[in-house]
């Protein structure tokens, strides 16, 4: 250790090394610098943009050996203080270069050494001919005149964004500009664009009134509130009312939700409530609105920001309320480089920024609930459903030893007929997707697998292709058996575009739709097929998960669950958890105007504990069932977890770094601490690559941080390490 | 034996279940009836009646012209070979894969 007579300056770089690096300021700068501002540095062989993290007056490197920052990029710091401590603790708890965490909390239009200053937006105007141009002018070309038509209403242009929502694909956009219709302009960013009017708040049954006053008396204090309301109670009407509070307050308010396609009915009643747009950030914006969105954040010109997982890193003047909604929905935790879970990171945020946080479900996570147990979060319940309706009714449907129509058993297609003539609207679920799971040999009993994952390919009949779900390789489907020459292969099982045949077979007269990621490919399919879902063009709806998340469906009464069974026997210990959630997800469909629902759920266990208690009793029951189950077994939330996994072409390298790493273990202090592995992952082969993990159980989690912090860092020393791909995951959400 | 033992069997019969056609995920018409054949076979140097329904596949467009135009009792001659109805171990039965099918007139039979 040195003293010098400069100021040390220690950067964050974006590289793998746990580490800071120390630099010499620019000769020119002689006022201090503060932590937060971007440094453009020399590091290694080429320039990188780092951050400053700290200043210091010593240096364990010779001082005649450190280098200079090339420049200063930014005035004043660009992180503030809450966001500088939130990556330092994040990098330290989830075991991840600073530099890296640091690098990632910027939008993107940061991380080089752009100034950051707003951007002109990029906005579609229609030119002269194009205002003149008439629908008659696209005859053919009904889309075009759709977008013609929609641009013609909005003279000052609109944002790619806009069109997006319209359903407006740039496909389109090409083609109206190649017909001199339309052309791009620049406008000055505009962050807040006050709309209307807010429209006046439904008055609040007693638990919403009661779940709203204790998270406004919360205001400037830290306080962690698990809003546990079940499907229709109204905890939007409970984000609104305390956001609104939390505005009046001249404070910012933060709501994040787990996928982009949540956002835009989020945005429309936010919109239509509080009078205000709402900052958005998610990644699939481009760079220079994400930017302005950001930007106007930590300004404190946006009020309101709506965002996914990475928007829980942005910046804001003045924090006044946290939301995150849906905290019990694995897609909250990033599952690859930087793995760290939103929902935990701003609770140590709300806690450091003396603000209030809320965590709402229908379906709370088991974690979530134990620390409400625990008292470190309040617990908000909501057991009525809000308005008129009234709670659906679960049923199991036995179908051992039924004859399924491609999945379907007898008694639910008799129950759909019923709904449907009286009505209503149908919603069938089923989580998988394309024609049929697996492609047998009719002859010999050959599978059509994965050449480069432990898994069965998928036939997707459409398009006339074999895929696999978890690599994502194709192929075309085999004329005859690679084994034995046999031409009669035959699709095993049904995924929903199997199903919708049989639909369309057994309701011909009834129209239907299919949602999953398939049908929805094409930019604005989704709106369309969920706009027609809701106005009960569609009688029948079928799709995957991204059908029962979040969107409601006031005309559905009858809820079909073809599939309960694929998480009974997971090797997963979530996957209970995760059944459960998505079961009561999926009902809560359901039911919502004044018709009562019901749900039926297709199993070939019907006498199965989990799915007994859960339509019995509904989630509480079962979550306090399931809380005594993990205590028993020793896992989380009861224990802590973190998983080292390794993956590599070659066969042997993972196992060999993880014993290496496990070897290493042994050196060290383990008191409390189980260690389960080296083991394959459930998962063995995928992408070509053989994979195995490590993983560590400990009851006290301290004692875990202690080990992890002086483990991790240098398992890149180990020989071993170079020939793998390896990561650790700090509570981990699945073990695959 | 042959590199490739042998695998031929002619039959005729009269078409006794209309064929239902499937097609192979990949686009391949694959049709199955059964036949009844009936005839005077000599065994052990005596003449004695043979009579068993018979179920035939026949796999490809090639064959589909000749499948479409068969109805109820009408007679056939179809040639091919044998091969296990199903790749279940249990399953012994066998099925006749036809590579030609001729529609018999009074003049052939």
């Amino acid at each position: 250790m040195r003293l010098v007579s400069e100021t040390i300056l220690r950067i964050a770089v974006p590289s793998p090394l746990f580490r800071l690096f120390d630099y010499l300021p620019p000769r020119e700068i002689t006022a201090p610098l503060h932590p937060g501002v971007r440094v453009q540095v020399p590091f290694g062989r080429s320039r990188t943009v780092g951050i400053l993290v700290a200043t210091s007056r010593s240096s364990e490197i010779d001082p005649a050996r450190l280098k200079r920052v090339h420049a200063v990029l930014d005035t004043e710091p660009l992180l503030p203080a809450d966001i500088l401590a939130m990556a330092q603790w994040a990098a330290a708890y989830y075991q991840h270069p600073l530099g890296e965490v640091l690098a990632g909390c910027l939008p993107v239009a940061l991380r080089g050494d752009q100034s950051a200053e707003v951007r002109g937006t990029t906005v579609w105007c229609l030119t002269h001919t194009g205002i003149e141009a008439t629908t008659a002018d696209c005859t053919r070309a009904p889309q075009q005149a759709r977008a013609l038509e929609f641009l013609q209403h909005h003279p000052d242009g609109c944002s790619r964004e806009q069109l997006n929502e319209a359903g407006i694909g740039p496909h389109i956009l090409r083609a109206l500009s190649a017909r001199g219709w339309l052309e791009t302009r620049t406008r000055a960013a505009t962050l807040i664009a006050s709309s209307a009017v807010p429209s006046a708040a439904p008055s609040l049954n007693p638990a919403q009134a009661a779940a709203v006053d204790a998270i406004t008396a919360a205001r400037d204090q830290y306080q962690s509130f698990l809003l546990d309301g079940v499907t229709g109670s109204g905890k939007t009407e409970v984000y609104l009312q305390a956001i609104a509070a939390c505005l009046a307050a001249d404070r910012q308010a933060l709501v994040i939700v787990p996928e982009i396609g949540l956002t835009p009915q989020l945005l429309t009643r936010f919109r239509q409530r509080l009078g205000i747009e709402p900052a958005v950030l998610h990644s699939g914006m481009n760079e220079s609105d994400r930017l302005n969105a950001w930007l106007a954040a930590r300004a404190g010109t946006a009020r309101l920001i709506l965002g996914t997982r990475s928007a829980a890193w942005v910046p804001l003047a003045q924090p006044g309320l946290f939301i995150v909604d849906e905290e019990h929905d694995a897609s909250l935790k990033q599952q690859e480089g930087f793995r760290y879970s939103a929902r935990d990171l701003l609770v140590w945020r709300a806690h450091r920024d003396g603000v209030p946080i809320v965590l709402g479900s229908a379906t709370p996570s088991l974690e979530s609930l134990h620390n409400a147990r625990q008292g470190r979060y309040r617990h908000l319940s909501l057991p009525e459903r809000a308005g008129v309706a009234s709670a659906p009714s679960l049923r199991l449907l036995d179908v051992r030893n039924q004859k399924l129509d491609e999945g379907l058993s007898p008694a639910l297609l008799a129950h759909m007929r019923k709904h449907l003539d009286q009505g209503g609207q149908v919603l069938l679920f089923l989580n998988r997707r394309g024609f049929a799971p697996t492609l047998l040999c009719h002859a010999c009993g050959w599978v059509a697998e994965c050449r480069r994952c432990d898994a069965h390919l998928t036939l997707h009949q459409r398009h006339r292709l074999l895929r696999c779900h978890h690599c994502g390789s194709q192929q075309p489907i085999p004329v005859q058996c690679p084994t034995c020459g046999c031409a009669d292969l035959r699709p095993l099982g049904a995924g929903t575009e199997r199903v919708e045949q049989a639909l369309e077979r057994n309701f011909p007269a009834v129209p239907q739709v299919r949602i999953d990621r398939d049908s929805t490919r094409r930019k604005g399919r989704l709106e369309d097929l969920l706009a027609q879902a809701t106005r009960g063009d569609a009688r029948i709806l079928l799709g995957t998960q991204m059908l029962a998340k979040g969107h409601h469906f006031p005309g559905v009464t009858l809820v079909g669950i073809m599939e309960a069974d694929q998480g009974l026997f997971s090797a997963d210990f979530r996957a209970g958890e995760r059944l459960a959630q998505m079961v009561i997800q999926v009902a809560g469909r359901s039911g919502r105007a004044e018709r009562p629902g019901e749900v039926l759920i297709q199993t070939h266990h019907p006498d199965h504990p989990l799915l007994l208690q859960l339509v019995a009793a509904g989630y509480p029951a079962f979550a306090v069932a399931a809380l005594a189950e993990r205590e028993a077994a020793g896992l989380p939330p009861f224990s802590n977890l973190a998983l080292l996994r390794a993956e590599a072409t070659d066969a042997r390298a993972p196992e060999q770094f993880l014993y290496a790493a496990s070897a290493d273990l042994d050196t060290r202090t383990l008191t409390g601490i189980e260690r389960w592995g080296p083991v394959p992952s459930p998962m063995e082969r995928r992408a070509g690559r053989t994979r195995a993990q490590l993983l560590l159980v400990a009851r006290d989690r301290k004692r875990l941080q202690r080990l992890l912090a002086e483990w991790v860092p240098q398992l890149s020393n180990l020989k071993s390490a170079r020939k793998v791909r390896w990561s650790i995951d700090v509570d981990p959400v699945d073990l695959f | 034996m042959n590199e490739n033992p042998a695998n031929v069997l002619v039959i005729e019969g009269l078409v006794v279940q209309l064929p239902e056609t499937r097609v192979s995920p990949a686009g391949i018409p694959i049709s199955r009836f059964n036949i009844e054949h009936q005839s005077v076979c000599a065994e052990a140097g005596m003449s004695r009646e043979v009579r068993f329904k018979l179920g035939i596949v026949a796999s490809g467009k090639d064959l589909q012209s000749v499948v479409g135009m068969l109805s109820t009792d009408s007679p056939v001659r179809v040639q091919g070979f044998m091969a296990r109805a199903g790749y279940r171990s249990d399953e012994n039965r066998l099925l006749l894969h036809a590579q030609s099918i001729q529609i018999l007139n009074d003049a052939d039979r």
